[in-house]
């Protein structure tokens, strides 16, 4: 009864001929001659290769690929600069391209959040039904990221859109907080909030993204987007009430 | 220099990850039961995958690495939101996932056995995906999931025995017909 020293892993093992997992040699000799052993061993047996072709059925490479956002410019231009150039000259020229990266960048975060957001459908956020404490709590615990503390009752006061939940996200190693909102006709809308060093513009600017109505401002080192559905006054709206309230 | 690395590696994961995308998504839907939760996921994958380029090692597999990120968002992020929604489980429905067109025996002895590989508890579903469809060895599929070796072969051997039992019985009962 050799078998007993063979676990049922490494018999898995030696049929998947991971060999230095497993005693192979031992396996392969002993069940030649161990009835119980060749048992346990057809037991586990199943045809692996029908189980990768049976997965071809999910049709995998027709599945549509979303649309990559387009990269930020980089600054590999300051580092050619700083060593060709003497340090004095390459600081001017790192303040200027710095400067310049940072305004790409912050157009970036706006490009990953539209392409983020064009994957939301209405059962996103649909089954979310927080009480208000629980959804105060996780404001609190999101906003904490970018160094803001934001009320819920200040989102609810639109009759048209309802408060959903919160969530941190990552941009670039910088949070992003996305709130995110369903519209009286069941459309998912977000507002996302990174901190900026950009200057203030506290007027919505309207605009689309990816197919869906976009607004943008700026006030107190925060940038604003919110982003969501296709009726343009409806973002204007809700933009300029969250501006006023500066949230 | 490390500017133009992190370049170079932004590069070679935004070309790559069209060529991997059809396998991150065929995962995230093993992970989260339909075709519009795959989407969601995968999705949320890539963008962490471009946010994260700096970071990938160029020379190492980024197939793997593009998995590790797609299973620990599900993990840490998506899987909680999906599990209430679904009153604490992912339940995978087949009519869900493929057409329920009749076709040849071949497909639908194919449906049978996806179908019983989608079946199986989470962690021995992703498991066998990763292996046995994916092609991943013990020690990557370890690495992607983030568990021991030893996690993996337990896995694999109780899926292994779940699995050959009900072929079998598939088996038999076609045989009968």
């Amino acid at each position: 009864m050799q078998d007993r020293y063979f676990t049922d892993e490494e018999l898995v093992a030696y049929l998947d001929g991971e060999d230095d997992l497993a005693p192979v040699a031992d396996i392969a000799q002993a069940a030649e001659t161990d009835a119980a052993l060749g048992a346990r061993i057809a037991a586990l047996t199943v045809d692996t290769a029908r189980i990768a072709a049976s997965f071809d059925l999910l049709k995998a490479d027709e599945r549509p690929m979303p649309k990559l956002p387009e990269p930020a410019l980089r600054a590999p231009k300051f580092q050619i600069a700083g060593m060709a150039l003497a340090a004095s000259v390459a600081l001017a020229i790192g303040i200027g391209i710095g400067a310049y990266s940072s305004g790409q960048r912050t157009q970036g975060w706006v490009d990953y959040v539209a392409a983020y957001q064009a994957l939301y459908s209405n059962s996103t956020l649909a089954h979310i039904d927080q009480a208000e404490t629980a959804k105060q709590a996780e404001l609190d615990r999101v906003t904490a990221a970018i160094g803001k503390s934001v009320g819920v009752g200040t989102l609810q006061t639109l009759p048209e859109v309802e408060y959903k939940r919160a969530q941190v996200l990552s941009f670039n190693g910088r949070a992003l907080i996305q709130l995110a909102f369903l519209t009286s006709t069941g459309e998912p809308v977000a507002l996302c909030i990174i901190r900026s060093n950009v200057a203030d513009t506290p007027d919505p600017a309207l605009s689309e993204m990816e197919g869906l109505s976009a607004a943008r401002w700026a006030r107190d080192g925060y940038d604003y987007l919110l982003i969501g559905g296709n009726d343009a006054a409806l973002i204007d709206r809700i933009a300029t009430e969250f501006s006023t309230a500066q949230i | 220099m490390k500017l133009w690395r992190n370049n170079n590696a932004q590069q070679v994961v935004r070309e790559g990850i069209p060529v991997i995308f059809p396998r991150i998504w065929r995962y995230s839907l093993t992970l989260t039961g339909t075709p519009e939760r795959a989407d969601d996921l995968a999705q949320a994958a890539v963008l962490r995958a471009l946010e994260k380029a700096g970071k990938f090692e160029i020379g190492t597999r980024l197939d793997r690495w593009m998995f590790r990120i797609a299973h620990n968002l599900w993990v840490s992020e998506i899987r909680k939101n999906t599990v209430r929604a679904g009153g604490g489980l992912v339940a995978i429905e087949e009519a869900d996932i493929i057409s329920p067109e009749p076709g040849p025996e071949a497909v639908a002895i194919n449906r049978e056995v996806m179908m019983a590989v989608l079946h199986l508890p989470e962690a021995q579903r992703s498991t066998v995906v990763l292996v046995y469809v994916e092609g991943y060895s013990y020690r990557d599929a370890a690495m992607i999931l983030d568990i021991p070796l030893g996690t993996v072969m337990s896995r694999l051997a109780t899926a292994r025995a779940t699995l050959g039992q009900k072929f079998r019985e598939e088996g038999q009962a076609r045989d009968a017909r």
